[in-house]
């Protein structure tokens, strides 16, 4: 068993008297690609957020690399530079041009040069195939080509794991692929990714594992064969029946 | 009857006008620096998720609003008597949180309009909370609110007039002295008007041009200044 990068132990989270997280236990191994996948308002977004402190949980545990998210000391921005998180919605920056958004952290949060930080971003943009938007503000890029950016500033701090949700959701069918070849390049290469998805082709190919949520619980944790040949739980053989067939 | 138009005791009192008028832009600039630092820090413990900060900004607002601006410069004045502040700087404190409440108004209208999502995009980049405010909120704010902004700092440099009841020799307490002694009351009038409109005109055209240039050029030369 590979060493995990993120583990989370009995978290357990509630907007005032509602319960979204029950328990929730589990862990991710460097290089493992872990998708989430659930019905709507299960708690996959809130689950995520946890991980790298954007949400606070009540109670359980959850550590990346050893340090603890919730606890009192730890220097959450540091944390998060290890993670990098992409969004449903894109959430770049409307004031900055794409290869500005790239550059952002890398300058105020790894404190890196702004040339060396402008190399990194261009190379990044070329990576994710838009080196020739660099210049390009967010407004004037298709949805599927600012998903790309985004990933792009994730990658910028070289995160040690990345976490996704559901960053195809908000597309037009035609500019989903493009997002999702990135992710399974990514995969590929070994990054550590959780990513809440509902592309279950996308999980066939490259997830290891399968995380299904109900009601705030992690309902099923197992390999992705066994997830989809032989789901334990009614609910998750429903769900599945429900996403593959409609 | 008709009036006849006099310029010349206006021009002898030339030195006098425009030493007034240099009062009204130091109490004015003074004034905006002041009042735009305090509408900042209070705008943004208004848009705070922590309610003690709500509360507090909140009440701090409406309190300043509600009481005339007139009796902010008296206060002031009869406050810090006994530091021996010059008018002067009586009459930037007085300006300055009245027109600081509105500010905060405006600020906090301004972070409430950027989705939410953009602080938890720059949060998750791992930058810190303060960084988060003045790189990626801050500016996206300013660029909605800068015609409110440009409105507050020409009512603030007409409010200024009102430095001259706590004797602050700026423009309209010199137009005064300059019409006791020539009784020109008209020309003086239109004079410190057109002084008035000058300025004004001048602030509000440096907001457009500073939220306009924001547009288009790189934003990020400017944040990381
Ligand atoms: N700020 C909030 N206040 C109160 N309840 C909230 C808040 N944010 C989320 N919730 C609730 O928490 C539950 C879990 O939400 P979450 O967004 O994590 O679900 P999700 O699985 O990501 O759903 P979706 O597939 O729609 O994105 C939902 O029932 C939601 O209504
Ligand atoms: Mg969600």
């Amino acid at each position: 068993m590979r060493e995990p990068i993120i583990v989370l132990k009995e978290v357990s989270k509630a907007y005032g008297a509602t319960p979204v997280l029950r328990r929730c236990s589990t862990a991710v191994a460097a290089g493992e690609v872990v998708v989430v996948c659930g019905p709507s308002g299960s708690g996959k977004s809130t689950l995520i957020k946890c991980i790298n402190g954007l949400e606070p949980f009540q109670s359980g545990s959850i550590t990346v690399e050893g340090v603890e998210v919730g606890a009192k000391g730890t220097d959450l921005p540091r944390l998060r530079m290890r993670i990098g998180m992409v969004f449903q919605h894109f959430e770049l920056y409307p004031h900055m041009t794409a290869l500005e958004n790239v550059m952002l952290a890398q300058v105020h949060a790894l404190r890196r040069s702004r040339s060396e930080a402008r190399e990194r971003g261009r190379e990044l943009l070329d990576r994710v195939g838009l080196a020739e938007k660099a210049d390009a503000m967010p407004a004037n890029l298709s949805g599927g080509q600012q998903q790309r950016v985004a990933i792009a500033r994730a990658l910028a701090l070289d995160p040690r794991a990345m976490l996704f949700d559901e960053p195809t959701s908000a597309l037009d069918p035609a500019t989903i692929s493009e997002v999702l070849d990135v992710l399974v390049e990514l995969a590929r290469e070994g990054m550590t990714m959780m990513v809440v998805t509902h592309e279950m082709g996308f999980a066939r190919r490259v997830a290891d594992r399968v995380i299904f949520m109900d009601q705030g619980e992690i309902v099923e944790d197992s390999r992705k064969e066994a997830f989809f040949s032989n789901p334990a739980s009614e609910r998750a053989k429903l769900f599945l029946s429900k996403i593959l067939f409609h | 009857m008709s009036y006849e138009f006099d310029w010349a005791p206006i021009w002898e009192a030339r030195a006098l006008i425009l030493a007034g008028l240099a009062t009204t832009v130091m109490l004015s600039a003074a004034s905006l620096v002041l009042a735009s630092i305090i509408g900042v820090i209070v705008g943004t413990a208004a848009s705070s998720h922590r309610l003690a900060f709500r509360v507090g900004a909140g009440v701090t607002v409406e309190v300043t609003r509600n009481v005339p601006l007139l009796i902010h410069m008296y206060v002031w004045y009869v406050a810090l008597a006994f530091l021996r502040l010059p008018p002067f700087w009586c009459g930037v404190l007085g300006l300055s949180v009245y027109s600081g409440a509105y500010v905060a108004e405006i600020v906090r209208g301004g972070i409430a309009s950027v989705p939410d999502g953009q602080g938890k995009a720059a949060l998750a980049t791992g930058l810190t909370p303060f960084q988060t405010f003045f790189v990626v909120i801050y500016p996206q704010a300013f660029r909605i609110v800068a015609p409110s902004l440009a409105n507050v700092f020409s009512q603030l440099i007409k409010d200024s007039s009102l430095a001259s009841a706590i004797a602050v020799m700026e423009l309209t307490y010199v137009a005064g002295a300059v019409e006791g002694q020539s009784f020109r009351t008209f020309e003086i009038y239109i004079t410190v008007c057109g002084l008035y409109l000058l300025l004004v005109t001048i602030v509000t055209l440096a907001l457009r041009f500073f939220s306009g240039a924001r547009e288009q050029a790189p934003a990020m030369e400017l944040a990381s200044a």
